[in-house]
């Protein structure tokens, strides 16, 4: 039987809630052997066992205090040793060397960048996250939301929510921004964020030893954007399978009754903290060098939501640690009610907010890997839509 | 069922604390439609449980002009009859979107219970700390207790827990047309309120057909109710002229259901100046008029200018304006809303004849819209709102077929 790609997705300190854009956007591209690393796992050598590491986007500052300069060596000798990086937005800055004295990051790849500056073009708007001083300077994000980017051929759509236009020779160059559409949010003046951004590398591929770099602005795996997506998949299928994946995990294996108290108990919990997360109303956390909205904690939530409830259909599932799960969705309600009840006396939130998000991401990381080990195992009938065991 | 409704329906044992998820068949949607019809229905199946059945039409909570109601469907204690009355505002889309689309309630709870609905989980909470609590601050505590302002509750005040006939089933903080004594049921039930939050979808059969249909109804429909809006809509209501010119000094704004087109229901303020549209740090400026024949009953019996504030009253009692205003004898405010706190402690309604609420006028057309799920008030306001129409509709909606007679009780 044919190998199939392995790949690490990090979803440790400092990652930010899109890595489940690449979870449902893999998932929807039918690659079904995704696992989850945080920098405990980098650390225990893990990297070892994928062909492609992906460090999505987030807070870098933050990535690389966890990863720790062990951590962050280790990440280098995977791509040197022939290993496939892809790094997005936060990714992406934690791989580049883009000013004269950098961050002590990855620093794998010489390519400035075009939205650094010591002396930034003023906001026009979302002053609270346009700017994160870097050394001596600045970054700063011209544009959020949807634009074009060209590949030289093709033009397509792609969201951008803090990437660098990089400037990278042509031999480097994926894709270049080409052009902003009516969802682009400018964030500084619209002609100097064309001048920032338009005709500059917005992906470019860097072998690095045996490996490759691929470092993108745009966030391509967005589930809503499919041309973008399949650009990623167009990558992905370059990448040879040579890697045998992490050892198997020891699993509880629920089954009948027992599965769905399981599921139901973990309902009643995300449910609530839906309900919840609903009810807060424009709070923002600074958490590292990352501003994070209280939409964000929602769009969490809806998709735990959504996957418990796909769950609910299955008769069987392999869980790793099932009372540590309904214990990170008891803490996920937690948290979400403390922050509520302080946030109402005008109090700080930063802690329980920093506690809920990482609840929420051992939760999600619990359930995603049972729902890829099941997957994988190939436990249920061939009906495309029975996924009930038999 | 696959279109236009949730996958199950909920059936709550109080007694045991249990609830049971119960597929909602394609064929008895099909026989029943939905609303007071579908609830009349689950009604007889599970009679010996002494049923409340909270129910939504086909069209709840769906694009249809109007399409915010929920009914409640039991054996009146004031009637006798198995009756039907409406919940609106957004209550009825609410329960929809929690996952259940009608909800039995049978036997009675041992200790105050209120029962909380969201994303197809039923939750059986204690209500011991809201029991004697009056609807507003019931409400207050559990959306504060479950964390959203938004958490659509049915409930009742201190009628309603002594199971007086002249109780009702209050929506939110404004009475909503239950004029059969429910609350009393929901107090001999030990059931002081159900919860319902819900953020689910629902898939149409040819949802491009469906909104292209429902689109050039509302227009038909707008253009049928052209101008009207607020005491403008409610002629229905006989509200005296002294009332109106009352009203007219306390008028803050209108406003409409979910979904409705009708903006009939107003809001009077007697606590802080009508004229102020900035939110002020006045907690209880005024009352919402959503119930206008049980405004006008009270303008009847106490001072045109105190008849918002004896409502207010009797909403925080969860009483039954229109059963208690022709048993008050004072006419000030003070000594009537008095007299109301006696009355929720011990009042009986006048037995009436009816089977759907006698809150909008009676007509094929409101058979219809309690079936469907759409305002009465609309229904009445504009013809386009019939049978034929929504069967129509019902069918594109569905992928079943149905006729005007569906629609017919």
């Amino acid at each position: 039987m044919a190998k199939s790609l392995k790949i690490g997705i990090f979803i440790g300190k400092g990652a930010s809630y899109s890595w489940i854009w690449f979870v449902k956007t893999f998932d929807a591209l039918d690659f079904n052997d995704i696992f989850f690393l945080d920098e405990n796992d980098v650390l225990h050598g893990q990297l070892d066992h994928f062909d492609c590491f992906i460090l999505p986007g987030g807070d870098p500052f933050q990535v690389a205090e966890g990863l720790g300069e062990q951590g962050l060596s280790l990440v280098r000798s995977f791509v040197e040793r022939g290993g496939t990086y892809i790094g997005v937005c936060a990714g992406t800055y934690l791989a580049l060397r883009f000013c004269e004295d950098p961050m002590p990051w990855l620093n794998l790849v010489d390519v400035p960048i075009r939205n650094y500056a010591r002396t930034p073009p003023e906001a026009v708007r979302m002053q609270y996250k346009y700017l994160v001083p870097y050394r001596d300077g600045f970054v700063f994000h011209p544009v959020r939301g949807s634009l074009e980017v060209t590949t030289g051929d093709e033009v397509f759509k792609a969201p951008l929510y803090g990437g660098p236009p990089m400037v990278a020779p042509p031999e480097m160059r994926l894709l270049d921004y080409s052009g902003f559409d009516a969802k682009t949010l400018y964030l500084i003046d619209e002609h100097e964020a064309q001048r920032t951004m338009l005709g500059h590398a917005a992906g470019i591929r860097v072998p690095v030893g045996g490996g490759n770099l691929y470092l993108f602005g745009p966030h391509f795996e967005h589930p809503h954007y499919p041309r973008a997506n399949q650009f990623l998949h167009e990558i992905l299928c370059t990448i040879s399978p040579l890697a045998d994946g992490p050892p198997a995990l020891p699993v509880t294996l629920l089954q009948g009754p027992e599965l769905r108290r399981w599921v139901t108990s973990l309902r009643r919990d995300v449910s609530s903290s839906r309900v919840l997360a609903n009810g807060l109303t424009d709070l923002r956390w600074k958490i590292g060098e990352k501003v994070w909205e209280d939409e964000k904690i929602l769009y969490f939530v809806n998709e735990l939501l959504k996957l418990l409830k796909d769950l609910t259909r299955y008769d069987v599932l392999p869980v790793c640690d099932p009372a540590s799960l309904r214990r990170e969705a008891q803490n996920m309600r937690m948290h979400l009610a403390e922050i509520r009840v302080l946030s109402k006396d005008g109090m700080e939130t930063t802690r329980q907010a920093s506690a809920l998000i990482d609840s929420t991401k051992k939760l999600s990381k619990g359930l995603y890997e049972s729902y890829f080990m099941f997957k994988r195992q190939h436990w249920w009938s061939n009906g495309e839509n029975n996924r009930t065991h038999s | 069922m696959d279109n236009m409704y949730t996958e199950y329906y909920l059936v709550v044992d109080l007694a045991t604390g249990t609830a049971e998820e119960i597929e909602l068949e394609e064929e008895f949607v099909q026989e029943y439609v939905g609303g007071a019809k579908l609830n009349m229905a689950l009604y007889e199946e599970h009679k010996d449980g002494e049923p409340i059945v909270l129910g939504t039409g086909l069209f709840t909570g769906t694009l249809v002009p109007g399409s915010c109601l929920g009914v409640i469907t039991a054996k009146s204690p004031v009637t006798g009859k198995v009756a039907h009355a409406p919940f609106s505002w957004g209550a009825g889309a609410e329960l929809k979107l929690t996952g259940y689309s009608f909800v039995v309630i049978k036997n009675a709870a041992e200790a105050p219970t209120y029962l909380w609905l969201h994303d197809e989980i039923a939750d059986f909470v204690d209500a011991s700390a809201l029991w004697g609590k009056n609807v507003w601050d019931a409400v207050d505590i559990i959306r504060d207790e479950q964390g959203e302002d938004r958490i659509q509750v049915l409930s009742i005040g201190k009628a309603g827990e002594n199971k007086v006939t002249t109780a009702q089933i209050v929506n939110n903080y404004w009475g909503d047309g239950d004029r059969f004594g429910f609350g009393a049921l929901f107090g001999a039930k030990n059931l002081k309120a159900v919860a319902m939050r819900g953020m689910g979808e629902l898939e149409i059969d040819d949802a491009d057909a469906f909104i292209e249909k429902t689109e050039a109804l509302l227009g038909v429909v707008k253009k049928q109710i052209a101008g009207k809006s607020g005491f403008s809509a409610l002629d229905f209501a006989n509200i005296p002229a002294a009332l109106k010119a009352a009203a007219e000094k306390q008028m803050h704004r209108v406003e409409a259901d979910f979904n409705n087109p009708l903006p009939y229901k107003f809001f009077l303020k007697y606590r802080e100046d009508p004229t102020t549209m900035a939110s002020t740090k006045v907690e209880e400026p005024g009352v919402l008029v959503s119930d206008p024949i049980g405004y006008a009953a009270l303008g009847a019996a106490v001072a045109p200018e105190d008849a918002a504030e004896v409502l207010e009253a009797c909403f925080k009692l969860g009483l039954n304006p229109v059963a208690v205003a022709g048993k008050l004898t004072a006419k000030d405010k003070a000594g009537a809303i008095a007299e109301l706190e006696k009355m929720a402690e011990s009042s009986k309604a006048d037995a009436f004849d009816a089977v759907l609420s006698p809150f909008a006028p009676a007509s094929e057309r409101a058979e219809a819209a309690y079936i469907a799920g759409i305002c009465p008030v609309l229904a009445a306001a504009a013809e386009a709102l019939n049978a034929e129409a929504l069967a129509e509709l019902a069918s594109i909606g569905t992928g079943l077929d149905f006729d005007a007679d569906a629609f017919k009780l």
